[in-house]
């Protein structure tokens, strides 16, 4: 008895291993089980899709470490990568419609700051409705119409969201790996480096924790969420711009539910809903799970109305298990 | 403007105990604008339609008042109205489907071709509670946060939609007579001189009906008392005595029960449901209710707050077509809907403040 | 006190209600939608029935036994007999004989098959026993000789055999990639109709890219075309891209190019049919490829054709159905025909059964097709209307690494990237219900089958005006969706001609929404009198929004893409003009059909659109559909 009560805290001090212990047996399961999984196209598929949602899930993380919610982060995406486009196809400079794109998406984002923090309303409902509107400015200058990008790639895109041919080139089918992936590992081994090692990460998790307490101890908990709020609006921008670089289409529905992907991976990674625990590893672990069961469930041939099923079943297998070791 | 602060300071006094007087007022308010300015919007056409659009989401906005005066929510309960829709229809009318068929193989009074109203009536109501009770269990015996639960059962029940429908879609050609009982034309209204160009329809007087008796439930009976205190403090509640598992797998099983029913009302009209049926809707009741003046953290809101939400949604909706605004076409709606749910929020608050203090 | 109050007050609501239940004239609108009886004699002659044994007779005027060619023809027709559960029998002469043949043609109408397939070898003189076949109610089609029912004056179904045109410019197209100076056509029978058009092809495509082209006139003479050729490259030096129109042309082609010397470097070369000295040469490079007309698709697609129309009531959309041109180049040389090889297939689909009724009919064509044909499919889709994830599925299912894929090219450009994967990975890509084809849409997939979405509602649109009317709507359920979106412009365009000015209604997926919007929409514009729904989820709304207003079938024109059970009633009372079919169980089953043929036999889709419709449905032929709505049309 006393061994495993021992055992469950020393894993209690690490939020991520559920869900590392969990991603490791799902990948042996489908190594085993389904053909064609180790095969470099099903790999680099899995390491790209996830990437994308990926760069705003790391902002996501941060923000739900700091108790908050963001349920407008699609919607951003499709506002952000709608000015990259349509820029692009006013004839602005690649480097310039970038710039403009990320910085409509850090405005949007400092509005839900602001609303959030001035207000008072909760999160889950000041971004509800910021979710509902932003998309309206999406449809609203998009013409409720695809934007598309026709012409000669700019070099820019190939820095965005470049394939990497050499190692794609190694096996028949051709893999998918591309710039996404670098990213998205720069975005979370960022974050989770300020996160743990500087004062402003100590600040979002005492945010999180015990809001309260951390304002006696003198931490501008309003400063923090709204740098988040910033944060995870250029994330959710960006995404949709490199997603843009390899596909140069979006459609008005673009980045519709992601907020609930997003909120599911940080849960499965071990992140507490009402904050103040949880690292950026797990959930960015979190997501990369959700597209591996996406990708395995389709080589063993099941229906994908399933694996929505499978994914909420997870999720609610993550949470318990995380739950069970974390209250000691 | 002296004046007008007084008005507010006494009108918020007089009414502001009452959770339904903000949003009220400021319904009556827009409804004036919109009968003024909005061309066209003063007929019963106009009116009568306002109000039948809410017919399906207002079961379900009912229910989510439930949920979140606990402190609660429920993001699963799109995928109730379908398994609702999918029962109802294809037992009430014995459609060709794979339900008839497996209900008639597992010895259940029905078949392609015989449809059994009361077995349909049955299923589409308690199939949809159970659904409802498994996210109150999994709620209270995990302890993990309603948000999460019903965001993990909002895909598995879709998923159990789609195996029970085995992923095709109903549409049924039949009409039986009980199908205008529930949502047909209410003719008795529509025919007075009165209501000269209405559309009412018969789900309005079940939804009022649903209306009172939640309203009822959730103010004069102990359990309603009961879900006011668990939302408001679990704490203090459990120190009163209050079994507050209990009251929150109630609360959720009551939800799933009118999730079946806007499941029933809305097959009634449109004999068709798709696996994806009402995607989405969760968030416009949760939408309506906090219009409607509720707390996203429980404790305070009431039904008729929650229906003059969704209300006031509906005729948003209308206003804005009716308006023919050109950024705004009817599939950017819910822009309108986003910008009223924040402005709504800082209205009440501030209301529900100046009635306090 | 109060809560007494609430329970009298609920108490008498249920009373009022039950009331209302009792009111008369409730729902006066509404039809009762029994499944209508008349007609369905005509329908079972014209459809048949679904699951019984079909008998086919094919009748035509040479056969294995002395012409090798006719094998290939053969083995089509038995395979696909094999693989669609039907009965065929061949009669040919035993020797050349026009006369004997349409003898036979009226031997076989005494046996009174569930179809005949015939070669027209004379039009003049097979047109009595045809029409024999024809007066007798048994459908006919016509494969490798004819020229179409319009041509030959003989209304049978449709011809399969090869485009002579689309066979030219295809192969135009092809020689052309790859860049060129100046190009030219080798026709050794100047004069010959079928040689000419190809000739005309090669021209038209070459001139898209800018490079002027020349005929060429050989004999028959093998030594005096060789000097022909030899001395037209003296004096044209420059030319570099060069057509051959049959082996009897290859031949001193081959003979010229040794002579000067010239390497597969210098020239691009590609040739009409195939000879083993053509697929040696295919082998070595020197040339890029032979057009076939594929007659094992001729025989194939006979009875594939007949099994559409008798077992589901499918017609062939257009008078002349291509089997050719079909390339062969060195890889597709390379690979043997392997007619017992496991198939496997995913199809990636924009929407499905679960949400929408088109696709359950779709759904069907690829089950029904695969069951019979023994391949095995998977169907992905995204659980609500989502492109990214549209895209993301194509993407994984190269993962799979299946033998094919079909897909609705729904975006061209959002789809390219994870199109182009498979198509890397050297999968073979079809689609099938959205798209424009390989060229439109610029991703080298082999066909599209589909219709024309403009076309579409630009015939709809001069229906529905053709009354006349003072304002057009266009309710369109998912704006954004290019197929939909091309309906609703070339319903605009239409209306636009006859001066009635029109919009698009964007409605929601949400019934009941739906028809509040078309119904304030109409609060707002009351003058809108033509209504056009894309398909049973617009339709729906649309129908409950004239419930609730108490139109008329004479207050307005409604017009719909696609049929359901729903939208059959309402043209069956008047309330709908038509319903426009493009026949999606074809397009699933044609889908698996062709990856089938693909990868089993080595036969290409001759072009790249294969169309399935556009077919009109209105009260005069919706009999002959109703049997069919929902499961086949």
């Amino acid at each position: 008895m006393d061994t495993i009560v021992r055992i469950r805290h020393r894993l209690a001090d690490a939020s991520e291993l559920v869900v590392l212990i969990s991603f490791l047996l799902v990948f042996l399961f489908f190594s085993i089980r389904a053909e064609n999984f180790l095969s470099l196209v099903s790999l680099t598929n899995i390491l790209t899709i996830a990437s994308i949602k990926g760069i705003f899930v790391v902002g996501v993380a941060m923000l739900m470490i700091s108790g908050e919610f963001d349920l407008s982060v699609g919607s951003i995406l499709a506002v952000a990568t709608f000015v990259f486009a349509l820029s692009l196809e006013a004839g602005t400079a690649p480097l310039a419609a970038l710039v403009l794109a990320l910085a409509v998406s850090a405005v949007l984002g400092g509005i839900n700051g602001l609303i959030v923090i001035r207000t008072g309303i909760p999160s889950f409902i000041a971004t509800l409705g910021t979710m509902l509107a932003f998309r309206g400015i999406a449809r609203a200058i998009g013409g409720a119409d695809f934007a598309r990008f026709t012409g000669e790639m700019p070099a820019l895109f190939t820095g965005l969201n470049g394939e990497f041919t050499f190692i794609n080139r190694l096996a028949v089918p051709a893999g998918s790996a591309r710039m996404a992936i670098i990213w998205f590992l720069l975005f979370a081994v960022l974050a989770a480096v300020v996160m743990r090692n500087t004062r402003f990460g100590s600040w979002v998790y005492a945010t999180g924790g015990s809001r309260a307490a951390a304002i006696a101890q003198g931490v501008k908990t309003k400063n923090v969420i709204a740098v988040n709020y910033i944060v995870t609006g250029l994330l959710a921008g960006f995404a949709g711009i490199v997603q843009f670089a390899s596909r140069p289409a979006v459609d008005p529905l673009r980045g519709e539910g992601w907020e609930l992907t997003a909120v599911a991976a940080c849960v499965i990674g071990g992140i507490w809903l009402s904050g103040g625990y949880g690292t950026i590893v797990g959930a960015a672990v979190g997501m990369l799970l959700l597209q591996m069961v996406e990708q395995g469930l389709i080589l063993l041939g099941v229906d994908v109305q399933l694996f929505q099923a499978t994914i909420g079943l997870i999720l609610i297998l993550a949470v318990i298990s995380n739950t069970y070791l974390s209250r000691q | 403007m002296h004046w007008a602060k007084n008005l507010v300071d006494s009108l918020s006094h007089r009414f502001g105990r009452s959770p339904v007087a903000g949003p009220l007022a400021t319904f009556v308010v827009v409804l004036l604008l919109c009968l003024l300015f909005v061309p066209n919007f003063g007929s019963w056409r106009t009116i009568s339609g306002i109000v039948t659009a809410v017919s399906i989401s207002g079961f379900v906005t009912i229910g989510i008042t439930f949920l979140m005066v606990a402190g609660e929510f429920d993001l699963s309960i799109g995928a109730m109205i379908a398994m609702s829709g999918y029962l109802f229809g294809a037992v009430a009318v014995g459609a060709d489907s794979q339900i008839t068929r497996g209900l008639g193989a597992a010895g259940l009074p029905v078949a392609e071709g015989s449809g059994n109203l009361a077995l349909a009536l049955i299923l589409a109501l308690t199939v949809p509670a159970l659904m409802g009770l498994v996210n109150g269990l999994i709620l209270v015996w995990t302890r993990i946060p309603s948000f999460i639960v019903t965001l993990g059962t909002r895909q598995i029940y879709r998923g159990l939609v789609w195996l029970t429908s085995g992923g095709v879609l109903l549409q049924t050609l039949g009409k039986p007579p009980i199908f205008n009982v529930f949502n047909g034309r209410f003719e008795l209204l529509n025919n007075l001189p009165l209501f000269e160009g209405a559309n009412f329809r018969t789900a309005t007087v079940w939804l009022l009906a649903a209306a009172f008796l939640g309203q009822y439930l959730l103010v004069h009976t102990r359990i309603g008392n009961h879900v006011f205190a668990v939302g408001g403090n679990v704490g203090a509640a459990t120190a009163q005595g209050i079994r507050t598992s209990r009251t929150k797998v109630l609360c959720f099983v009551f939800s799933g029960l009118m999730a079946g029913a806007a499941g029933v009302i809305s097959f009634s009209q449109f004999r068709s449901v798709r696996v994806a049926e009402q995607a989405g809707v969760e968030l416009t009741a949760i939408a309506a209710s906090v219009v409607g003046g509720a707390l996203l953290n429980g404790g305070y809101g009431s039904v008729w707050g929650a229906l003059v939400g969704i209300l006031m949604i509906s005729l948003l909706r209308s206003a804005v077509i009716l308006l023919d605004i050109p950024f705004i076409p009817a599939d950017n709606f819910p822009a309108v809907i986003g910008a009223t749910i924040i402005a709504s929020v800082i209205l009440n608050n501030y209301l529900r403040s100046r009635a306090s203090g | 006190m109060q809560q007494r109050l609430y329970l009298i007050t609920t108490l008498l609501l249920v009373t009022v209600l039950a009331l209302a239940a009792c009111a008369p004239g409730g729902d006066s609108g509404q039809q009762e939608m029994a499944q209508s009886e008349e007609g369905e004699g005509a329908a079972a002659a014209e459809a048949g029935d679904a699951d019984g044994g079909l008998s086919f007779i094919a009748v035509q005027h040479a056969e294995c036994a002395w012409d090798s060619f006719w094998c290939t023809v053969q083995n089509g027709i038995n395979s696909a007999a094999d693989d669609l559960g039907v009965d065929v029998t061949i009669l040919a002469p035993d020797e050349f004989d026009l006369d004997k043949t349409a003898s036979l043609i009226e031997q076989a109408v005494a046996a009174n098959p569930d179809g005949i397939m015939l070669t027209v070898t004379d039009p003049i003189l097979f047109k009595e026993p045809i029409m024999k076949a024809i007066d007798a109610g048994i459908p006919v089609i016509a494969y490798n000789a004819g020229s179409g029912p319009i041509a030959d004056n003989i209304p049978y179904y449709t011809y399969l055999g090869q485009d002579e045109y689309q066979g030219g410019y295809l192969g135009g197209l092809r020689l052309a990639a790859g860049g060129g100076t100046q190009g030219v056509c080798i026709n050794q029978q100047v004069g010959h109709t079928g040689l000419d058009k190809r000739c005309a092809g090669f021209s038209d495509a070459l001139a898209e890219s800018g490079i002027p082209t020349e005929v060429l006139a050989i004999g028959d003479d093998p030594a005096e075309a060789t000097t022909i050729i030899g001395d037209y490259y003296t004096a044209n030096p420059d030319t570099d891209v060069f057509l051959t129109l049959g082996p009897n042309g290859a031949n001193p082609f081959y003979v010229f190019v040794e002579n000067e010397g010239l390497t597969a470097d210098d020239i691009t070369h590609g040739t009409f049919d195939l000879s083993e000295e053509i697929k040696a040469n295919i082998v070595s490079g020197m040339t890029m490829f032979g057009i076939d007309q594929q007659p094992f698709l001729q025989g194939y697609g006979g009875v594939s054709t007949l099994s559409m129309i008798a077992r589901y009531g499918i017609l062939p959309a257009l008078p002349v159905s291509a089997t050719g041109p079909g390339f062969v180049d060195a890889a597709s040389l390379a690979s043997e025909p392997d007619p017992d090889a496991p198939v496997s297939v995913i199809a990636v689909q924009h929407a499905e059964c679960a949400w929408d009724s088109f696709w359950c009919v779709v759904q069907n064509g690829i089950n029904t097709a695969s069951e019979m044909m023994g391949v095995d499919v998977t169907i992905l889709a995204p659980d609500e209307f989502d492109l990214d994830k549209t895209a993301s599925l194509i993407e994984q299912a190269v993962a799979a690494n299946p033998d094919g894929i079909m897909l609705t090219v729904t975006d061209p450009i959002l789809f390219k990237e994870p199109i182009m994967k498979a198509i890397d990975a050297g999968i073979p890509v079809i689609a099938y219900n959205a798209g424009s084809g390989p060229i439109a849409d610029n991703i080298p997939y082999y066909t599209y089958l589909g219709q024309d979405e403009y076309q579409g509602g630009y015939l709809g649109g001069l229906r529905l005006a053709a009354g006349g009317g003072t304002q057009g709507v266009c309710i369109n359920q998912q704006v954004g969706h290019t197929g939909l979106d091309k309906r609703c412009a070339g319903f605009v365009d239409a209306l636009g001609e006859s001066g009635i000015p029109a919009e698009v209604l964007a409605i929601g997926d949400d019934p009941a929404e739906a028809a509040t919007i078309i119904g304030d929409y109409f609060t707002a514009n009351p003058d809108t009198d033509i209504f056009l729904t894309l398909g049973p989820n617009g339709a729906n709304p649309f129908y409950v929004f004239v419930e609730n207003e108490g139109l008329m079938a004479d207050d307005f024109t409604h017009g719909t893409f696609d049929l359901s059970q729903e939208i059959n009633a309402n043209i069956e009372s008047g309330l709908t003009m038509f319903g426009i079919d493009q026949q999606p169980f074809l397009q699933g089953f044609g889908g698996i059909q062709a990856l089938n043929l693909l990868v089993r036999h080595g036969i290409v889709p001759a072009l790249p659109v294969t169309p399935t419709g556009p077919g009109f449905v209105d009260q005069g032929n919706l009999s002959v559909v109703q049997e069919l709505a929902g499961e086949y049309r």
